[in-house]
């Protein structure tokens, strides 16, 4: 049987001085395959044109729908209103700059982010424009794969208890990116060097472990395993610094 | 917190790896203390002499007086490096509630729940460490009249499930942030906390009833 689904949705323009911060309240009818993604659009052409919320790829590639539904950071283009109670209440994403109802700002943070991490292949190789490109090995190129498949949606970011609590933390999509070039052979940076970078409590040091990052991913990235494997491998580092051939 | 962008690093600093260490292995230690501390007293169910026997042994081998100065040294510590994460200014403390809530993610609640418990744990410890140890050796009859008078049987009522809580939580979330849990174990290993809770629970609050119950000479 249809149903008719009520969404609560958050409505705020910063940039208005005149907004003032609501939930608007809306109805639909629920539809075959109805995603979140499908009922925005809808309810911005049938009820009401000035609703912001970003999208672009509709297939959970581009990471741009990102929005809290039902308390839960997840993609809006993903999400199958089947899956969901009749009431379903959307929010934008915390953390990040609002850019005006569900739409945020996610690629200053993600820029700055990438800065901080250093996100480039760090080596003292001569560059050979005529040379080959290095061999590797298909699963050392499937390992970096595997954490490089991140979208740059901001759900673990909006989910992770520590960045809501303090604006400098670099949060599990920094460490992922981080993993990442600890993973790769070509990247010539030790320990030590991605010590100063994450080795704090604005960085690895700072994660309570609270997990809710591995639940929310849309693209299960292995954040879990990751952000034990570099508290472990951070935690090497400074017990190593004790020792004389450490340093 | 809304941000334009993730905020600026602070200048590096040795201390914050040290201090994660120093969290981890004090917690690990007083976890385990309290485990076989609990081990200890639930002797008291076998019978007052169980206890006292245990207890004469442990005192002429000064394990008493030294390890019980030992562990409330490290039980400050603990405090005080564990602290530094607690969300304590009142903005903070709401976005942390209002996370919680929006969330309904269950190990978020339970770093919620470790919060409150590590006060009631402050508070209730600090007083039995103190009455502890200024009255060893640890004998049945007095741990029974604490217990029947003077309003600790409900103290011990609520910082016993708050004790186990915060260590299970606590031992949880130091194998999540260590990895330790994984992804692939991480049901079993939660499933295994909590059977550890329960034992936890069941066999202090036996203990406690016992010396509730226990008849004074």
């Amino acid at each position: 049987m249809q149903r008719s689904l009520t969404f609560n949705i958050f409505r705020h323009n910063p940039q208005d001085p005149a907004s003032v911060p609501r939930m608007d309240t809306f109805r639909l009818d629920e539809t075959d395959s109805m995603t979140l993604f499908i009922a925005l659009h809808r309810l911005r052409e049938e009820q009401d044109p000035s609703l912001k919320f970003d999208f672009c790829c509709r297939a959970g590639v581009c990471g741009s729908c990102a929005m809290v539904i039902n308390g839960r950071p997840g993609l809006a283009c993903h999400t199958k209103t089947r899956d969901l109670p009749a009431a379903i209440t959307l929010l934008p994403l915390p953390v990040f700059r609002l850019v005006g109802d569900l739409a945020v700002d996610t690629g200053t943070w993600f820029r700055a982010m990438y800065q901080r991490t250093e996100s480039w292949i760090h080596t003292r190789a001569e560059f050979d424009p005529a040379a080959q490109e290095a061999r590797m090995e298909n699963e050392v190129a499937n390992a970096i794969y595997e954490l490089d498949r991140c979208i740059e949606c901001g759900c673990c970011v909006a989910a992770c208890g520590t960045a809501n609590l303090r604006p400098d933390f670099l949060a599990p999509a920094g460490f992922i990116r981080v993993a990442r070039f600890a993973a790769d052979p070509r990247d010539q940076r030790t320990d030590a060097d991605f010590y100063e970078i994450i080795g704090s409590d604005e960085g690895i040091f700072g994660c309570m472990g609270l997990l809710a990052c591995e639940d929310v991913c849309p693209k299960h990235l292995p954040l879990q395993n990751q952000l034990g494997y570099l508290r472990r491998k951070m935690g090497l580092t400074v017990l190593k610094r004790l020792l004389p051939f450490g340093r | 917190m809304e941000t334009d962008c993730i905020a600026p690093a602070r200048p590096r600093s040795r201390a914050d790896g040290w201090l994660d260490w120093v969290q981890m292995a004090t917690g690990a230690a007083l976890a385990l203390f309290a485990c076989m501390h609990m081990l200890f007293l639930s002797s008291v169910l076998f019978g007052a002499g169980a206890l006292n026997g245990l207890s004469a042994v442990m005192d002429a081998l000064h394990l008493e007086t030294v390890g019980g100065v030992l562990i409330a040294v490290v039980f400050c510590i603990h405090a005080t490096v564990a602290a530094r994460k607690i969300p304590f200014k009142a903005a903070q403390a709401v976005t942390a509630w209002r996370h919680a809530r929006l969330l309904r993610h269950p190990e978020t609640w339970a770093w919620i729940a470790q919060v409150v418990t590590a006060f009631i744990v402050a508070a209730l410890v600090t007083i039995h460490i103190w009455t502890g140890l200024t009255d060893l050796p640890v004998q049945a009859q007095k741990s029974a009249v604490r217990v029947q008078f003077g309003g600790w049987f409900w103290a011990y009522l609520l910082l016993l499930p708050a004790l186990a809580l915060h260590l299970v939580i606590g031992a949880w979330r130091a194998g999540a942030k260590w990895g330790l849990v994984t992804r692939e174990n991480r049901a079993v290993l939660t499933r295994n906390g909590l059977y550890l809770l329960a034992g936890f629970l069941c066999l202090s609050l036996l203990t406690l009833l016992r010396f509730r119950l226990l008849p004074l000479d």
